[in-house]
C-alpha cells in the first residue's frame, strides 16, 4: 500500500504555498532588514518573517502559523477526514524551538509544557479531532522530514488511515542570537552553494501535508498529489553543531532512503538540498551528493528565498517538492545563480523543466542528524 | 563554554552512554538507533541562554550554550559518545512515546536495534532564571527486532542525577 499526499499547505515569508512556489520560480527573496531587531541590538537584523498573517500573541505564533498552513492542506485534500474514526487519524509534527517567544517572554508562571513541540502537536490534533498517534519530533532542523516520513510509514503499515504531518517554526529571537553569535549567519543574503557564501538566514513558517493510503484515495476518488517514499535517517556521531566534512552521514541517509524505496540514484530527477548557505554545511552536502550521485543530479535549495525555517524547513521543502513533481519543474536556487565551481554540483539556477518521477528532500541538523525523504509523482 | 544550567543535562547524557556501553560494547552500525524522550530538554537552557543574552546585550551574547537550547542536544551527546551512526530520534513526550516510535521504526526496518531513553528533570523549569537542576533517567531500555520484535532485552532504572 502506498502513502499518498492529497493535500498540502504552507506559510512562509513569501506567503502561502502557491505564493511560495511562484516566488521561488521568480527568484524572489523574502529577506529584509527589520527595525525592531536593530532597535533591540541584534548583531544581524536581516531575516525572512511572515507578514501576511495578523501579529497576534507572540507566544502562540507557532499555533497561528500552523492553523493557516493546516487549513490550506485540509481544504486541498477535500474531505480527507470525512468518515474516518478519530482514533485512525495520526498527527506527526516537527519543530526546533517550539513557541520560542514563550521562553523569551517567560514569567514566574512559566511552564515548558505550554511552549514545547508537544503542545504544538496537541494543538494540531485538537484542530483535526485526532485521537490516534500524536508524535512530536524535537529533531531540530530536520524535524519536518522526520514527521512526514513517520506519518507515511504509519499509513503504509496501516497504523492510521489518515495522517496530518508537517513542521512549525515561529520566528525565534533566541535562534537569532544563537546563530549570529556562532557566526553561522549571513549579514545580508543567504546564498546556498555560492562561492563566498557567508551563512544561513533565519526564517519562520509552517507546512503540512495530508497523507492517505492508496486504498483510501481510490475509494473516495480523491486526487493524489504525490507519493511519499521512504525516509532515510543517519547520524554523524561527530560534533554538537558541525557536520562530518566527508558528508558520510548525509550520504548514508540518502542511500537509506533510496534503497528502502527500491530506487537507484539514476531515478532521482532533482534533489531539494538542505543548502543552508554556510560554508561548512554546503561543502559537506556537496561531498555527500557527489558520492551518492556520481553521474550528477540537479540540485537546488529554497533557503535563499524564505530563509531557514528550521523545524518547518523540510516540511516546506516537501510541499515545494510536491509542487515540483506536479509541474515537472525543478525550482531554482534563489540567490545562487553563480554556484561555487569547487563544489562540482549541477545547481539549478533557473527553473528547469524535467520529467520528474522521483525527488529526494534532504535535511540535516545540529546534533549530527541526517535525513532524506523520497517523494514521487502521483501515478 | 556551557553555562551551568546545561551541565546536569550533559551529565545525564553521559550517564546514559556509560550504561549503554556497559550493556553492549559494539554500538555504531547504521542499523543502530537512538530514541530519546523528553518534555523538558532545552527548556531551562533556553531560559538561561535568553537571560544571559539580555544581560550582556544580544550582540555580545556567549554562544556556547545555544546548542543546548535544542531538545535533541542530549541525543547528540549520547550518540556521539556511543558512535551510533543510525537514526537519532528525539520525541517530545514520554517514555511510552519514544518506545512507540522505536517499535514502529523497528517494525518498518528503519533500524534493527534501538536504545530508548527517557530523560527529564526532577523538577520542570518554572522560573525565568533557572538554577542547575536535577535530571532523572526515567527509563532506559535496549530493544531489538529479533527475537521478538521490539521486546526490551535490557533495562535500567537510574536514580536522579545529583549534580
Amino acid at each position: 500500500m502506498s502513502a499518498l499526499v492529497t493535500g498540502y499547505g504552507a506559510v512562509t515569508a513569501l506567503g502561502s504555498a502557491p505564493d511560495t512556489w511562484d516566488g521561488i520560480l521568480a527568484g524572489r527573496s523574502a529577506a529584509r532588514p527589520w527595525d525592531d531587531l536593530a532597535d533591540e541590538g541584534f548583531a544581524v537584523t536581516t531575516a525572512c518573517r511572515v507578514t501576511h498573517l495578523p501579529a497576534g500573541d507572540p507566544t502562540r505564533r507557532g499555533r497561528a502559523l500552523a492553523d493557516a498552513a493546516l487549513a490550506d492542506a485540509l481544504a486541498l485534500a477535500d474531505g480527507a477526514l470525512d468518515g474516518v474514526a478519530p482514533s485512525r487519524v495520526g498527527v506527526y509534527l516537527g519543530t526546533t524551538m517550539g513557541e520560542s517567544a514563550g521562553y523569551e517572554q517567560a514569567t514566574s508562571s512559566f511552564s515548558a509544557a505550554a511552549h514545547h513541540g508537544g503542545a504544538l502537536a496537541d494543538h494540531v490534533a485538537s484542530l483535526v479531532g485526532a485521537t490516534g498517534p500524536v508524535r512530536a519530533f524535537g529533531t531540530a532542523c530536520a524535524a519536518g522530514n522526520y514527521a512526514i516520513g513517520a506519518a507515511a510509514a504509519a499509513v503504509r503499515a496501516g497504523r492510521v488511515d489518515v495522517a496530518v504531518a508537517g513542521g512549525v517554526e515561529p520566528f525565534s529571537r533566541i535562534a537569532m542570537v544563537g546563530f549570529s553569535r556562532m557566526r553561522a549567519m549571513t549579514p545580508d543574503l543567504c546564498r546556498p552553494f555560492v562561492a563566498g557564501r557567508r551563512g544561513m538566514q533565519l526564517g519562520e513558517g509552517a507546512a503540512f501535508v495530508v497523507i492517505e493510503s492508496s486504498a483510501r484515495v481510490a475509494a473516495r476518488r480523491a486526487r493524489a498529489r504525490a507519493v511519499v517514499g521512504a525516509l532515510g535517517l543517519a547520524s554523524d556521531a561527530h560534533h554538537p553543531t558541525s557536520p562530518r566534512p566527508d558528508g558520510s552521514g548525509m550520504a548514508s541517509a540518502m542511500v537509506s532512503a533510496l534503497s528502502r524505496s527500491s530506487l537507484s540514484p539514476a531515478e532521482v530527477g532533482w534533489v531539494s538540498a538542505h543548502g543552508t548557505g554556510t560554508p561548512q554545511s554546503d561543502a559537506a552536502e556537496a561531498v555527500a551528493l557527489r558520492s551518492v550521485f556520481p553521474s550528477g543530479v540537479p540540485v537546488s535549495s529554497i533557503k535563499g528565498a524564505i530563509g531557514h525555517t528550521m523545524g518547518a524547513a523540510s516540511a516546506v521543502e516537501t510541499v515545494v517538492a510536491v509542487r515540483a513533481l506536479e509541474e515537472g519543474l525543478a525550482p531554482p536556487n534563489v540567490n545562487g545563480s553563480s554556484p561555487d565551481p569547487s563544489l562540482e554540483l549541477d545547481v539549478v539556477v533557473t527553473p528547469r523543466a524535467a520529467d520528474l518521477r522521483w525527488v529526494l528532500n534532504c535535511a540535516y541538523a545540529f546534533g549530527g542528524l541526517d535525513s532524506a525523504l523520497v517523494l514521487g509523482r502521483a501515478a | 563554554m556551557r553555562t551551568d544550567v546545561s551541565e546536569p543535562l550533559v551529565a545525564a547524557g553521559d550517564a546514559v552512554s556509560a550504561w549503554a556501553s556497559s550493556v553492549l560494547v559494539a554500538w555504531g552500525p547504521s542499523a543502530d538507533a537512538l530514541y530519546v524522550a523528553t518534555s523538558e530538554a532545552g527548556a531551562a537552557e533556553s531560559l538561561a541562554f535568553w537571560a544571559a543574552a539580555r544581560a550582556t546585550g544580544f550582540a555580545l551574547a556567549a554562544p556556547g550554550a545555544f546548542p543546548y537550547t535544542l531538545a535533541n542536544a542530549p541525543a547528540g551527546r549520547i550518540g556521539t559518545a556511543l558512535g551510533i551512526r543510525g537514526p537519532s530520534v528525539t520525541v517530545l513526550g514520554t517514555f511510552d512515546d519514544a518506545l512507540a516510535a522505536a517499535s514502529d521504526d523497528l517494525a518498518d526496518g528503519l533500524c534493527t536495534r534501538a536504545l530508548v531513553v527517557h530523560l527529564d528533570p526532577v523538577a520542570p523549569a518554572t522560573t525565568t532564571t533557572p538554577d542547575p537542576t536535577l535530571w532523572r533517567l526515567v527509563h532506559t531500555v535496549l530493544a531489538a527486532d529479533s527475537p521478538p520484535a521490539g521486546a526490551p532485552i535490557g533495562r535500567a532504572l537510574a536514580p536522579a542525577l545529583d549534580t
